[in-house]
């Protein structure tokens, strides 16, 4: 069970901008965790740019699900988990986040995105344990009746006409050592991390 | 020629048995590269020293004079292509022929087999390996040999969900070589492992053959020393999971039964966070088919419980239909 990033978007225009990043590679062996820790980033911010206020989605892709939602407040949350991490958990998760973040950085401050958390940093350590944190969350999704829109892959979110390959082609987030990678990790069909 | 300098280069990192955290297939220019403790083997290069090694071991094999050549070929090659017996085999027969007498002769060939594990977790063949040695000479067996093995158990089993050969392996560890093990604390990890863990059904079923082959301390002599397993050392008499009857003294039983009740009490707890999880729901069942085999009663202690996980059954009937979660309650009543 194992959360590996949270990231939180300014959604006030289409394109999302990164508030704040908190990632856990650890798992992964040393000479893989910069290139998963981008594709990490990368796949936040393209589903950040993807999920419209008031929408959540969630995404399979592999072994691992991407959790999106944009409140109507224009603030947004991404959370990139393996299969077994609970979906219920990971959304109430991240609007708990949301509003903690809200109290300590209000929309007037975030021209000085993106930001660090130590205390959010915590909070996201201890969401490993997504039992452990579930009863001392304040917040009841089960009063929150908003769908979550399912996919089976990445590629379903993409509209129409927009290709995967071109979009991490033109990435800024991947460094021309991950676009290798993913190009090679497409063509010998081999496990490409994430995406 | 360039792969037979990789080889050499690769063996030399081997014989020195450094730290190796990891071991990966990469993409990168280099063939091999070491840093901290970790080893990349470029992709390409990989795939030429199997395939090199593999052909200059056939030629070698039945040649005495090319022994320390066989040597290095076999360790090489049981790190590339961990899947293949002939050079397992290879290693064996070596052995017996000049049996290792010392414990670090031990650990030794215990570092050549432990570490494939860390490119392949899925592969049976280094945790056979293991058994072999430590059977063999279970004279030079200490303590810290087998946590390193149980180190291994975990990362394979971390490495690749549900793994048969890591967790087949523990348990062998615990029926053999239990006297070794801290065993409180294993029951303590099992209980973390299964927490994070929820639908590794390997992981479960290890933690029903540990709890139920446990001798208890009783509440006033709760020392290490007081853990022991009910078989004892080195035996190969553990009782199975098929639920037959436990032969013990009315002290152990009833120490038995409040362990197998907390257990309930736990499991349904687990459950009733995370309903759409079969692995939960059949160890459920497998304990309370132990239960009622050897008629400890817990109906009385987790009627809140069990009446919870039932009140989940129903709720979810639809969803879990046709799924394994009914056909595994089938029969108990739940």
């Amino acid at each position: 069970m194992k959360a590996l990033a949270l990231s939180l978007w300014n959604k006030e225009n289409e394109k999302a901008v990164n508030l704040l990043t908190i990632q856990d590679v650890a798992q992964f062996s040393y000479f893989q965790r910069a290139t998963v820790a981008e594709f990490l980033t990368f796949t936040s911010q393209f589903m950040a740019d993807r999920t419209a206020p008031g929408e959540r989605k969630s995404v399979k892709e592999k072994e691992y699900i991407c959790h999106s939602l944009t409140k109507t407040d224009k603030i947004g949350g991404v959370m990139i988990c393996d299969e077994e991490y609970p979906q219920r958990v990971a959304f109430t998760f991240m609007i708990k986040i949301m509003e903690d973040f809200l109290a300590k950085h209000p929309k007037g401050t975030w021209s000085s995105a993106p930001f660090t958390d130590a205390d959010i940093r915590k909070q996201f350590d201890a969401a490993q344990d997504p039992k452990e944190i579930d009863h001392l969350m304040k917040i009841q999704t089960d009063l929150d009746e908003t769908k979550v829109i399912l996919y089976d892959t990445i590629e379903k979110v993409l509209e129409r006409g927009e290709k995967l390959e071109d979009i991490v082609s033109r990435s800024e987030q991947l460094s021309a050592t991950s676009k290798q990678f993913y190009k090679t990790a497409k063509s010998t069909n081999s496990c490409c991390v994430i995406l | 020629m360039a792969l037979e300098d990789t080889l050499y280069q690769l063996y030399t990192i081997l014989s020195t048995k450094p730290i190796l955290d990891s071991i990966s297939i990469l993409h990168i220019d280099e063939p091999i590269v070491l840093e901290y403790g970790h080893l990349g083997i470029n992709a390409t290069t990989f795939k030429g020293l199997c395939l090199y090694a593999a052909e200059r071991f056939d030629k070698y094999v039945s040649c005495n004079e090319m022994q320390t050549h066989l040597d290095m070929l076999s360790a090489v090659l049981i790190l590339l292509n961990p899947d293949d017996s002939r050079f397992w085999i290879y290693r064996r027969r070596k052995i017996k022929k000049s049996p290792i007498s010392t414990i670090d002769g031990l650990k030794s060939e215990l570092w050549f087999a432990e570490h494939p594990v860390k490119v392949k977790p899925k592969s049976g063949e280094p945790f056979q390996h293991c058994r072999w040695l430590l059977q063999e000479h279970n004279h030079l067996v200490t303590s810290g040999i087998i946590e390193t093995q149980l180190h291994l158990c975990q990362r394979a089993s971390s490495a690749y969900p549900k793994n048969y050969y890591s967790w087949s392996h523990r348990l062998w560890l615990l029926k053999n070589f239990g006297s070794f093990m801290d065993l409180e604390g294993e029951l303590k990890w099992s209980t973390g492992w299964v927490k994070m863990h929820v639908s590794d059904f390997s992981g479960l079923n290890y933690r029903f053959n540990l709890i139920t082959n446990l001798n208890y301390p009783t509440s006033s002599t709760k020392t290490s020393e007081e853990w022991t397993t009910s078989t004892g050392v080195k035996s190969t008499s553990i009782k199975s999971t098929d639920f037959s009857t436990v032969v013990l003294g009315s002290s152990a039983r009833k120490r038995l039964s409040q362990v197998a009740v907390t257990e309930i009490i736990w499991i349904c707890d687990l459950v009733a966070f995370y309903p759409d999880r079969p692995a939960l729901w059949s160890y459920l069942k497998m304990m309370i088919l132990y239960c009622d085999t050897n008629k400890f009663d817990y109906a009385k202690r987790c009627r809140k419980q069990i009446q919870t996980v039932q009140k989940i059954k129903n709720k979810h009937s639809e969803a879990f239909r046709d799924t394994a979660i009914i056909s595994s309650l089938f029969g108990i009543g739940l």
